[in-house]
């Protein structure tokens, strides 16, 4: 009793302490920012017309320093009449006196003088004027004639200072997605299952002081109207404070109830960092929830918000000015964002005239004031149109920014090609201030490991490139990234020439030689200014949503179409209802933009007025008679969609066109290739204090890094857009395939690399149509990247188009699942700082150098493992917080694995979080053999419903399938249990019941293996293979039965299906189910086939002392044995085998019966130099091992990232853009079946 | 008679202001110009939408680009049929001659360029409203109006006469400049004009409405009409005294003389004929075109009858004279000048009422009828004045279908057909009888 009572005071007085420190702290906190006390006059607004002796007058004071200048009002044109003060604000009277220098104190008087002040001196480096670093919500503490006086143009005062003359792209700017941030955080909000809009409703906007605003779209006669045809939305309202979003997601740690464990997160609201009234225990309740008090309280926020208040993400957009710290983040805010140029990027294809003047910001003015030396200074004073694409670039380098890399040739580097030049020889232990003041600059993870951190190395990257082995780097470094090249490969990875002729991978020149896949319109000198036009970068007044329903050009504006020369008028989805014409833009030198001469459509470029190129025009393209008659154009372009004849001319009629412009967007033929992020990981850290850059700013606890994991460039797929775009079939690729970890302040990680749900109920693996900008004349898509190839060898690549899936990004994160003889284990595979490299793998022997050597002297054997001991789990799968398992006559069990990395927990893999009287997820069966989920991504199918998904936001409606969890059962069949309770949020109602048991006439006895594709449902029993039609998952049909020789397991690839049996591997044709055709003469003779793993052109065998076999699968009907791989007799007794993409590398994962878990690196820079390609060959290497306790059976498949869509077109992932969605059923078949389901093929020359 | 005093008012001060005819016209001037691209920002007058802000629309320049043929004037040098026609006149290329760019282009020498100025942007802002080096700085600001930019070289294209001045220098000829029959006779297109309709189909990129009375001088279509007339008559008069009439060549310059005089029914074909109301010429005797003439007359007819009575036997002698001796022409065309320039100075102090737009209209109507238009530019002078006179007085409705039916006969000159025009007259005279 003692004891407690002395703990009890204890209690008190650190309370009582922390009371007090917190009470100092406060003062402290404000007076970061020194205010300066000044009285500001309101300067009046600038004035449309005066005489140039009256501006003249409010500029002579001005000029007596600042003399020369380099255009004295920016503007180009005499008619303009304006005097310093008009815009800046400002006293003009005040001259310098004669021989006073700069050192003088007379002289900073009469500075101070004719100045505005700061309110905040320190803020702005008071008295230079470059732009500081990282302002970010400096601009709405700031007193708004000081920030007309340093940036007139900013949004807050640019009424006063521009609206004078241009009031209407005044107002317009401050409602473009440039200013609102309405796409990403539209698209946030709802991928993440936070708000239910998909007509967006959060938008950024302030006023003249600096307040939050809402921005309101012009007055419309029929707002509903506008919204559904035209993607206009009325208003936008701020972002709410994060501190008051209940979290979207449904991770365990939010559910309810739970004592907080002497949990140091103060309580939001509640004035009493102790958290008091939470000591109390409660008996019954998890004492690991974040806080029994309502969502929105005590932790239980909603990370998104938080973290697009704080992480850098698209950060700043125009109503902030640049972070003016790396080369890449130099810009001003308001019109200034674009229309002065900045140096920030050396290279003349993206900074056309500018790039002699360098990447670091640094000024070519005449001002004599300026100081040339620091970096944050305009190239000079003066506005222009020109505005290279390196000034876009700025903003337009982040996914959620359109990422605009790809019209540049470029992606986010992966962190391993070249690995040995951007990583430090020597580990670095980067302390805490260092990781904070990296992470300030560059949200990565992993700068403050990489030599990248360090700003003198970065700004230096690309001067490296003649030594590089593996890749190219550009000159832009924007947020502190790196951005690698693409090259023309083929889809082995073999670098590609303009002739398609193979460069060797040990050619020296070979970056010189192989095609860099940037846009040919940059190739050809053009830059974004060269396509978008005022409204674009204006916008039109209107409020937009979504970045492709605010573009008024179209590629047939300029291009026209089969039939027609363009006509020079913006067709575009926001294009004015007779389009703009382009015929009236003129270049700064006074000549016509767009001219036709002879025939030919010239334009003139807005950068260099030397430049001039002639503008392909599709009708000749298509003319047998022009001498710009392609073909191969006219071929695609006037194919017929008789699938017999493949009839193709200019008879065809325009509705019997195959790729007809209603039909599809241009560019879904027209893309060399399209960039596919297949994953970030966004893991949240408690204990980091930042500052919040939107609105009212503050610092507050708690930042996440941003971690790019996959980002490849050989994914090809596709959907359909939104009716604001026609609903065309359009490229897709992977928008924000997020996976989101917690670590709370006590180091806890309360939640692990968790995908969230969408608010559709859709998986969060999102993705979305788009134009991917990387056009080019000869690398275009051809007839086999979306239909049946003669050959029959892009089997794959069809799965890949249809976002089936291809099985090779997929991701296998912190841990690997494994079944084992006696129940579950999950072995840690990865480090856990960033980048979270697979231990012991080409990426960890240089990012965690010394680590690797740890590893290696442990004779690569993982040291951190949970289990779970229980029975045989011969099947396994996890989804979410959630594994399920197959453990025979124990049945199938669902685990709760939400703490599986959380210190503060001892029991890391719970079959409940509490007692079975409150929580039971287990469905008892007689020997449950196997379980399966139609996918592995978290979804809820329960959200997915009602007007507001159907209509308002245009969701298609879940299969019924996707309710349930499927099990196989030697003796009673199929079980389904409805799982959707696990995703409902709610602890006290997770139990599961079977929704239907079926063995038909005994024809699933000896069931082992179950395989789901879409509605159908593939069983591996003693019959044989057994095909399920579940389209009524409740009534199953069969469809047929093949015999098999003892059947083992089966493995999907769009129109095939992998069996393994007695015999080996086989292959099944199953376009028709129920008629499905072993292939013959098509056989991998095997003695121990087990499970089979597809990943793109491989399929890899668990073949039991025969080890690994991998089998060239790029032609199903001809399926070759690649190579049998047992690392020098380390495998032994293969039993299962996943594969999974970490970073650029492929890792293959191997169940290795009484050996445990075997980690094989398949690709790496150094073992294949094709690792960039769509599949390349695997070179297997054994880098990992785990001896489990009992022999190792099966392994859980990693989180699908390339799935959007099943094998019967429903859909699985959200898709952002309203109304998009992937291809359904009818329209997947349309590609390659005939009306009569017969496969049909087409030939690519 | 008079429409309202107060547009008399403004008049007035104009004729004031801004002395007839004697402003040099935008080539001569020494000002330079800025180019079209000074004028086209958005802000200023490449407004996409007409503005109700200020003073003036500020889509001029879009309505100059996209529906004004004076925008295609150079590229046309560049057609086929262009370079046809120089290469018929021994030039090299006819985007490159200055015979052609004086008037498909704003040719200006080379030092009077600013640095946004095209030579391809045709007959462009400056062309016609003067190089602007001098008044762009000033010309937007509302305390500066239009008298005070004309003082600083912005041509006052706001007075009819001078406007009209302006236009002929091209679209008749002048002493700088002259579409000649040799360019003709190598492919060129006749040249015809009459001010009011000329600018209704240019399109006009002015809107005539309260500010603009408030700053600028109007007058009523006939008004107009009657204002052009006059101008190109004093015009061709003029020529008719200058070296073309005079040149010691074997040919008179016969780009002046009635075209379908010899090529009656296709330019391609010589069919002399005599005109119907008129026995004056002898077979093979060239007519001078005097369309405009003839129109000057009708002009008179309101103003002061024994002018009318004067200007018609003069001209009958002018017609008499082109069969006889060239210094008779100029004799005769000195007296006519002399008569014309007091008629323009009587018009340009009157507005006409609607009794008098009748009248005008009756006169060419009966004309008409009488065969006075039997040739074809006579006819097609007509045509345009009838029409404009109607609409002035508002009876466009009821006669639409016989004015298009005029218009039909003249569209082509090479299938004009005057008895068909004659009976066409006759079809409208009824509607106002």
């Amino acid at each position: 009793m003692t004891g407690l009572k002395l703990y009890q005071q204890w209690i008190v007085v650190v309370t009582n302490l922390l009371l007090i420190c917190t009470l100092l702290m406060i003062p402290l906190a404000f007076a970061e920012i020194a205010e300066t006390e000044y009285k500001y006059p309101r300067y009046p607004a600038s004035q449309a017309d005066q005489t140039a002796e009256q501006a003249a007058e409010k500029s002579d004071g001005c000029l007596s320093c600042h003399e020369p200048m380099d255009s004295k009002n920016m503007h180009n044109n005499p008619a303009v009449k304006l005097g310093c003060v008009d815009c800046h604000g400002g006293d003009a009277n005040v001259f310098l006196s004669k021989n006073l220098s700069p050192e003088d104190s007379g002289y900073v008087v009469q500075r101070n003088r004719a100045h505005v002040l700061p309110r905040f001196p320190e803020k702005w480096n008071f008295p230079s004027s470059a732009n500081p670093q990282r302002s970010y919500t400096l601009l709405n503490h700031e007193n708004p004639n000081f920030i007309r006086f340093v940036n007139p143009s900013d949004y807050r005062v640019s009424k006063e200072s521009c609206g004078a003359c241009h009031l209407a792209i005044v107002q317009s700017t401050k409602r473009s997605m440039m200013s609102t941030e309405a796409m990403l955080w539209g698209g946030a909000s709802y991928n993440n299952g936070i708000l239910p809009f998909k007509n967006y409703i959060l938008g950024e906007g302030y006023t003249f002081d600096g307040l939050a605003a809402i921005v309101e779209g012009p007055k419309l006669a029929d707002p509903e109207a506008a919204q559904l045809k035209h993607g206009v939305l009325s208003e936008l309202t701020p972002l709410p404070p994060w501190e008051t979003v209940k979290p979207g997601d449904i991770f365990r740690v939010f559910e309810r109830g739970g004592r907080n464990k002497s949990n140091r997160f103060p309580e939001t609201g509640l004035p009493n960092l102790s958290g008091n009234p939470q000591q109390l225990v409660e008996p019954g309740n998890p004492d690991i929830r974040l806080s029994k008090r309502g969502p929105g309280t005590g932790g239980r926020i909603a990370v998104p918000v938080l973290s697009i208040h704080k992480t850098r993400l698209n950060d700043p957009v125009s109503w902030f000015i640049g972070t003016n710290d790396q080369p890449g983040d130099y810009r001003n805010s308001g019109c200034a964002s674009c229309h002065v140029v900045y140096a920030n990027d050396r290279d003349p294809l993206h900074s056309g005239s500018y790039a002699k003047f360098g990447h670091l910001g640094k000024s070519q003015t005449k001002d004599p004031t300026i100081d040339k030396t620091a970096s944050g200074h305009p190239l000079t004073h003066q506005f222009s149109r020109a505005i290279p694409t390196s000034q876009c670039m700025v903003c337009h380098m982040h996914q959620p920014n359109m990422f605009m890399n790809t019209f540049m040739g470029y992606t986010m580097w992966d962190y391993e090609s070249d690995a040995s030049s951007m990583w430090p020889k020597d580990q670095k232990y980067p302390g805490s201030e260092e990781i904070r003041a990296i992470n300030e600059r560059n949200p990565e993870g992993a700068a403050p490991r990489g030599k990248w951190g360090d700003l003198d190395f970065l700004t230096h990257v690309s001067e490296m490139n003649p030594k590089l082995k593996d890749t190219q780097f550009a000159d832009y470094h924007g947020h502190g990234w790196n951005f690698r090249a693409i090259f023309k490969r083929d889809r082995k990875g073999n670098l590609l020439d303009e002739n398609g002729q193979v460069v060797s991978d040990d050619d020296p020149k070979k970056f010189n030689k192989a095609v860099h896949m940037a846009s040919i319109h940059m190739d050809k000198g053009m830059h974004c200014v060269d396509c978008h036009y005022s409204q674009d970068n204006h916008g039109n007044g209107h409020i937009y949503g979504e970045v492709a329903s605010a573009i008024e050009i179209d590629c047939v504006d300029c291009h026209g179409t089969t039939t027609n020369y363009p006509a020079l008028r913006t067709s575009g989805p926001a294009a004015p209802p007779t389009g703009n014409d382009l015929s009236l833009l003129r270049n700064p030198d006074g000549r016509k933009r767009f001219e036709w001469r002879d025939g030919k459509l010239i334009q003139r470029s807005l950068l260099n007025p030397d430049l001039e190129w002639t503008v392909s025009l599709v009708k000749d393209s298509v003319d047998k008679t022009s001498k710009h008659y392609n073909e191969k154009a006219a071929r695609a372009k006037l194919m017929s969609n008789n699938t017999q004849t493949q009839q193709w001319g200019s008879d065809v009629a325009k509705d019997q066109l195959a790729h007809g412009q209603d039909e599809m967007e241009c560019y879904t033929c027209h893309t060399s290739w399209t960039t596919s992020c297949g994953g970030c990981h966004l893991p949240t850290e408690a204990n980091w204090k930042t500052e919040g850059h939107h609105y009212e700013g503050g610092a507050s606890r708690v930042f996440a890094t941003y971690n790019p994991q996959v980002a490849r460039d050989q994914m090809f797929m596709l959907g359909r857009r939104g009716k604001v775009n026609g609903g065309r079939v359009a490229p897709v690729r992977s928008s924000s395939a997020l996976v989101v970890s917690s670590t709370n302040a006590n180091r806890e990680k309360i939640y692990t690399q968790q995908p969230p749900i969408s608010a559709s109920g859709y998986s969060s693996q999102a993705f979305n149509p788009h134009f991917p900008h990387t056009t080019r004349k000869t690398e275009t898509k051809t007839c086999d990247d979306c239909h049946l190839s003669e050959k029959n060898d892009n089997n794959a690549i069809m799965a890949q188009l249809l976002l089936q899936g291809t099985n090779f990004v997929n991701f296998v994160g912190y841990h690997a699942w494994l079944g084992t003889e006696n129940g579950v284990t999950a072995a840690q595979v990865t480090e856990w700082d960033e980048p979270q490299a697979v231990i012991g793998s080409y990426l960890q022997k240089y990012a965690y150098p010394d680590w690797y050597q740890r590893h290696q002297n442990n004779q690569r054997e993982l040291q951190t493992s949970f289990s779970h001991d229980g029975d045989r789990t011969a099947c396994l799968q996890l989804r979410g917080e959630y594994l399920f398992a197959a453990q025979g006559n124990s049945g199938m069990q669902v685990f709760d694995v939400a703490n599986i990395a959380n210190k503060g927990v001892s029991q890391r893999i719970v079959t409940a979080p509490f007692s079975p009287l409150g929580h039971s997820t287990r469905i008892d069966s007689e020997n449950a053999t196997c379980v399966a989920l139609p996918t592995n991504q978290p979804i809820h199918p329960e959200r997915n419903q009602g007007k507001q998904m159907r209509e308002d936001n245009q969701e298609q409606p879940f299969h019924p399938i996707y309710n349930y969890a499927l099990i196989t059962d030697s003796q009673e069949g199929l079980i389904l249990t409805d799982i959707n309770t696990l995703a409902d949020g709610e602890l006290r109602n997770n139990f599961l019941k079977r929704a239907l048991t079926w063995n038909e006439n005994g024809v699933l006895n000896g069931a082992r293996h179950i395989t789901i594709g879409g509605h159908y449902i593939y069983i591996i029993a003693d019959s044989g293979l057994v095909i399920l039609n579940l389209d009524d998952p409740l009534k199953p049909r069969l469809e047929s039965v093949m015999p098999l020789k003892d059947g083992r397991a089966s493995a999907l690839q769009f129109r095939y299906l992998f069996v393994t049996d007695r015999e080996g591997l086989k292959v099944i044709e199953i376009t028709d189910k129920a008629h499905p055709r072993l292939l013959k003469n098509n056989l991998i003779s095997l003695k121990q086939a087990g499970r089979i793993y597809l990943a793109r052109t491989y399929a890899y065998v668990a073949a039991g002392n025969e080890g690994l076999v991998i089998v060239d699968i790029e032609k199903p009907e001809q399926i070759k044995h690649y190579q049998s791989f047992n690392a020098d007799d380390a495998l032994r007794d293969v039993r299962d085998v996943i594969v999974a993409t970490t970073n650029a590398s492929l890792f293959a994962y191997v169940a290795d019966g009484e050996d445990g878990l075997k980690i094989l690196q398949l690709t790496s820079p150094e073992s294949q130099h094709k690792f960039y390609g769509f599949s390349p060959a695997p070179k297997p290497q054994l880098i990992a091992r785990y001896a489990t306790k009992s022999p190792a059976l099966a392994l859980s498949k990693g989180l699908d990232r390339d799935r959007g869509v099943d094998e019967t077109g429903h859909q699985i992932s959200v898709f952002g853009r309203l109304g998009s969605r992937p291809l359904n059923l009818e329209e997947m078949q349309r590609l390659y079946l005939d009306k009569n389901l017969q496969p049909w093929f087409v030939k690519s020359e | 008679m008079l429409q309202n005093i107060y547009s008399v008012v403004v008049l007035l001060c104009w004729l004031i202001i801004a002395p007839v005819s004697s402003t040099p016209l935008p080539y001569q001037a020494s000002a330079k110009h800025l180019g079209v691209a000074s004028c086209a920002s958005s802000v200023c007058h490449g407004s996409i939408r007409p503005n109700d802000k200020y003073n003036i629309p500020l889509n001029e320049y879009v309505i100059w680009s996209q529906r004004d043929r004076h925008a295609k004037a150079y590229e046309t040098l560049l057609s086929k049929e262009s370079k046809a026609i120089a290469t018929k006149l021994g030039l090299r290329n006819a985007h490159t001659a200055r015979i052609c760019l004086d008037c498909h282009a704003d040719n200006v020498p080379k030092q009077q360029r600013g640095d946004g100025f095209q030579l391809t942007d045709g007959v462009g802002c400056e062309t016609c409203h003067g190089g602007s080096e001098n008044w762009i700085e000033t010309h937007a600001n509302k305390d500066v109006n239009h008298q005070d930019n004309v003082k600083q070289g912005m041509f006052p294209t706001a007075d009819f006469m001078e406007r009209a001045n302006l236009c002929l220098s091209c679209h008749y000829g002048n002493d700088d400049k002259f579409a000649s029959h040799q360019i003709m006779g190598a492919g060129h297109p006749r040249i015809s004009f009459e001010l009011d309709t000329f600018q209704a189909l240019q399109p006009a990129h002015f809107q005539i409405d309260e500010e603009y009375k408030k700053r600028k001088p109007t007058a009523s279509h006939t008004k107009i009409w009657a204002l052009g007339q006059i101008v190109a008559t004093k015009a061709q008069l003029h020529l008719l005294q200058g070296k073309l009439i005079s040149q010691p060549l074997v040919f008179p310059e016969l780009a002046l003389f009635d075209c379908h005089a010899c090529h009656n029914n296709s330019m391609h074909r010589l069919d002399w004929h005599r005109r119907m109301n008129t026995a004056l010429g002898k077979p093979g005797n060239v007519p001078l075109a005097d369309g405009h003439l003839r129109m000057a007359i009708v002009i008179a007819d309101q103003l002061d009858k024994s002018d009318a009575r004067k200007l018609a036997g003069l001209s009958q002698a002018l017609q008499k004279a082109s069969g006889e001796n060239r210094q008779r022409i100029v004799n005769i065309s000195r007296q006519l000048q002399n008569l014309v320039e007091k008629l323009s100075r009587d018009l340009a102090v009157t507005e006409f009422g609607y009794p008098e737009k009748e009248r005008i209209l009756v006169d060419l109507i009966n004309m008409g009828i009488e065969g006075e238009f039997r040739d074809y530019i006579g006819a097609e002078q007509a045509v345009m004045a009838i029409e404009l006179i109607i609409i002035d007085m508002d009876k466009k409705a009821q006669s639409r279908e016989q004015l298009d039916d005029l218009y039909k006969l003249v569209k082509n000159d090479e299938t004009y057909q005057p008895v068909k025009f004659m009976d066409a007259l006759k079809k409208l005279k009824a509607v106002f009888n």
